[in-house]
């Protein structure tokens, strides 16, 4: 296994059967891992803050940090080593309300807001999310495989997309 | 909210050939007499026919009761759910809605998943 | 004194479908912008109780708002688009908040439409009946505001309240 490391405000793209793309202390910030099972192409993005309207100069030295920025850049190089945009699995980790227990700031609820609005216009919809509450977490995306491994309050356990039928209850938009 | 239904069905993974549209259930009925649809998606409060009636007549068809009809409306109280249901709906979608819920709703009434 | 209930109904209506389909959230008390040019649309309902519902969203804010419920560009949208996403809002606002007031009966609401342009005071709302019950909340959103009145002819009460006696 060749373990990647996705840090805070970062983003890689897999395209080899053995990689494995990790990040770790997602917080507020929001870990979006997106892979095509076709083309065994993934990509995992870190991001931290919903908008680089409020720093400009920091969203072009580092289009990561921000959704707005972040998001359609993981998604054109995730789609220039072969990904389909049409076939892409897409899951969203993280947005936790971490050292706000007041919730004045919400960055995490901004977090989340601002990258379903942003998935939105690019006409991407998610399969799966794990979002909201107070814990850190860490994600892991095989490429190969697709397979998505989540570890939260010292719990490992694999995020498998909703059925069908659960999609109405499994949708709630986090807190 | 056609606009945003419709961008749903696109983005969704679906093999989208057509996507037909009607202002009301009777311009919808008379649209179903000439073109054959996988899925039909439509609100309860729509003008000339509106969606309960508009089921009641696709029920008595005897080519059209087989197409799976989604209801999608801003009503959420449980004797319209309950009703809309067993007039035939295969499925309610209560606004305001998550894309992904109305995704869910069609892979469930299509039974095919959409990736 | 205001009805507490029904305020926080309208509330939590306008949050929920302003986050589930505009991706976006409310912000406190907005700025004073009553100059500011308006889209407003109306709708009644049938039902227990009867009434109305009225939202008036500043231009900046309608235009902001519909580009996020159409995921297009705001400099793409014609004013034809935004005015059915401004009705298609207080579409879901309404049923929102009288799902909320009552889950067991049903009720019958009218297709909403756009008001001319004009003073909110000027357009005159109707108001049915002398003991009417009306509920108002406004909202900062994008780069305006948005406020909704919601009006019936006697007093409502949210079905957890009335469950409780």
């Amino acid at each position: 296994m060749d373990q990647i490391v996705v840090g805070m405000a970062d983003c890689h793209i897999g395209d080899l059967p053995g990689q494995v793309l990790a990040t770790y202390a997602l917080g507020s910030c929001i870990a979006l891992a997106v892979h095509d099972p076709k083309a065994a192409v993934g990509g995992l993005l870190h991001f931290m803050l919903p908008d680089s309207g409020i720093d400009p100069a920091r969203g072009r030295e580092n289009p990561y940090m921000f959704v707005d920025t972040g998001i359609p850049l993981l998604l054109e190089r995730v789609c220039g080593r072969g990904a389909s945009c049409r076939r892409l699995i897409v899951h969203a980790v993280g947005g936790a309300q971490m050292m706000d227990p007041e919730c004045a700031f919400e960055i995490g609820k901004r977090n989340y807001l601002a990258m379903r609005r942003i998935l939105w216009k690019a006409g991407v919809l998610l399969h799966g999310e794990v979002v909201g509450g107070v814990n850190s977490r860490t994600l892991r995306l095989e490429i190969g495989s697709g397979k998505l491994w989540l570890q939260e309050g010292g719990v490992r356990r694999e995020l498998v997309p909703p059925s069908p039928r659960n999609g109405g209850n499994s949708w709630r938009i986090g807190s | 909210m056609r606009a945003f239904v419709r961008r749903v069905i696109q983005i969704s993974g679906f093999e989208l050939s057509t996507c037909l549209e009607a202002a009301n259930g009777q311009e919808a009925l008379d649209l179903l007499q000439r073109e054959w649809v996988d899925a039909i998606l439509t609100d309860i409060n729509v003008p000339e026919v509106d969606g309960e009636e508009f089921l009641h007549r696709l029920a008595l068809h005897e080519l059209l009761d087989s197409v799976p009809v989604i209801v999608i409306s801003a009503d959420a109280t449980q004797n319209r759910i309950s009703r809309v249901l067993s007039l035939g709906a295969r499925g309610y979608v209560t606004k305001p809605f998550l894309p992904e819920v109305l995704r869910a709703e069609l892979e469930a009434a299509l039974g095919v998943p959409c990736a | 004194m205001p009805d507490i209930s029904l305020h926080t109904a309208l509330q939590e209506s306008e949050d929920e479908v302003l986050e589930k389909m505009f991706f976006i959230r409310s912000f406190g008390e907005p700025q004073d912008s009553a100059r500011e040019p308006e889209f407003v649309a109306h709708l009644t309902f049938e039902g227990d109780p009867p009434g109305w519902l009225a939202l008036c969203v500043t231009a900046p804010a309608a235009r902001s708002v519909s580009a996020d419920f159409l995921g297009e560009e705001k400099v793409d949208l014609s004013e034809q688009q935004i005015g059915e996403v401004v009705c298609e809002l207080a579409n879901m606002i309404c049923g929102s908040v009288l799902s909320r007031v009552e889950n067991n009966s049903g009720f019958r609401r009218a297709t909403p439409r756009l008001l001319p342009p004009g003073q909110p005071s000027e357009r005159g709302f109707p108001v049915r009946g002398g003991s009417s019950s009306a509920a108002t909340h406004s909202a900062g959103v994008g780069n305006g505001r948005l406020m909704v009145i919601f009006n019936t002819e006697t007093p409502a009460w949210s079905a957890a309240e009335k469950h409780a006696f």
